[in-house]
């Protein structure tokens, strides 16, 4: 049997990117929740956070823009240039014994107003405290786990960053 | 993410970079039979902690114990001497020496050899361009 990462005949170096959105207001990380999880508590939906996979060609900014605009009908008012973490995480493709691997990059942004438009990717809206996020673990999408366990909210509020 | 589209989504190696500052300035490396210099690391592992992974490919390479402090740079990179296909996704951490005394031991089928570079040296040394523009991010960091 061939190993597990070789599912989609991936070398095994083989990463599908993603961008993430981490927006910060008052030491908390906004979270989507959309229908498409396997969360333990409501089967049907995750918290996740804002963002998608890049389509080929298509940099960082853009494709956080288009995500957020996608997802969320919301209007991206800034995005830092520099990213502020990344992170692997491994995913199932829903079949049995298929995975693959993702890398996500996060950069921080910023919304011109929170009147999201509902879609199938997202349903709700919220801010979560470190606290909250280590609560609700079994409710947090895969690539949202790392940040329950090692981010600080706190200290996102008070980095510096440009006009 | 539905499989269907994984052809339409970005999917390719990651390519790890380590920017190692010592007393201002920054390593860089050139591979055997090349005349373009890259900076240091190499492609992430499946299943390996991205920090791990850079900590990794510079033992392996040159030998050295590095601290990693922070991600600063992202990009997509399609490099000229590879297919058009074979895009790869960039990623520079800004990095220092454990022991800055320590010597280089290369592994010589990746490593011909390697310098310490200013930043006023970024612009004429035959360098990739997303290493240079990696660069250029990285010393305007440092003057913020």
């Amino acid at each position: 049997m061939k190993p597990p990462q070789d599912s989609l005949d991936f070398p095994n170096a083989f990463y599908r990117v993603t961008v993430k959105g981490l927006c910060v207001r008052d030491g908390k990380i906004l979270l989507v929740h959309d229908y498409s999880g396997h969360s333990a508590t409501d089967p049907g939906s995750e918290w996740e956070l804002p963002g998608g996979g890049l389509e080929f060609g298509e940099n960082f900014q853009d494709a956080l823009k288009r995500e957020v605009q996608e997802e969320m009908g919301l209007k991206v008012s800034w995005i830092d240039e520099k990213p502020t973490f990344v992170w692997t995480t491994k995913h199932s493709t829903g079949r049995w014994m298929e995975w693959y691997w993702v890398c996500s990059v996060m950069f921080r942004f910023e919304v011109e107003d929170l009147n999201f438009t509902p879609s199938i990717e997202c349903r709700e809206i919220k801010f979560f405290s470190k606290e909250d996020l280590q609560n609700n673990i079994a409710d947090l999408a895969s690539q949202v786990v790392p940040l329950a366990e090692r981010f600080n909210p706190q200290a996102f509020e008070q980095s510096n960053r440009d006009a | 993410m539905a499989l269907d589209d994984h052809h339409k989504h970005f999917a390719g190696n990651v390519a790890q970079k380590a920017v190692i500052e010592k007393d201002g300035k920054v390593l860089v490396v050139l591979p055997p039979g090349e005349e373009t210099w890259d900076l240091p690391g190499g492609r992430l592992h499946v299943g390996e902690v991205p920090l791990e992974g850079l900590r990794r490919e510079i033992a392996e390479e040159l030998g050295l114990d590095i601290k990693v402090h922070e991600v600063f740079f992202a990009d997509m990179w399609m490099p000229s001497h590879v297919e058009p296909d074979k895009a790869r996704y960039f990623v520079a951490f800004a990095c220092s020496l454990i022991n800055p005394s320590a010597s280089f031991v290369f592994e010589k089928e990746e490593i011909a050899d390697a310098k310490w570079i200013g930043k006023d040296e970024v612009d004429s040394l035959p360098l990739y361009e997303i290493c240079k523009n990696a660069l250029k991010a990285y010393f305007k960091n440092l003057e913020l």
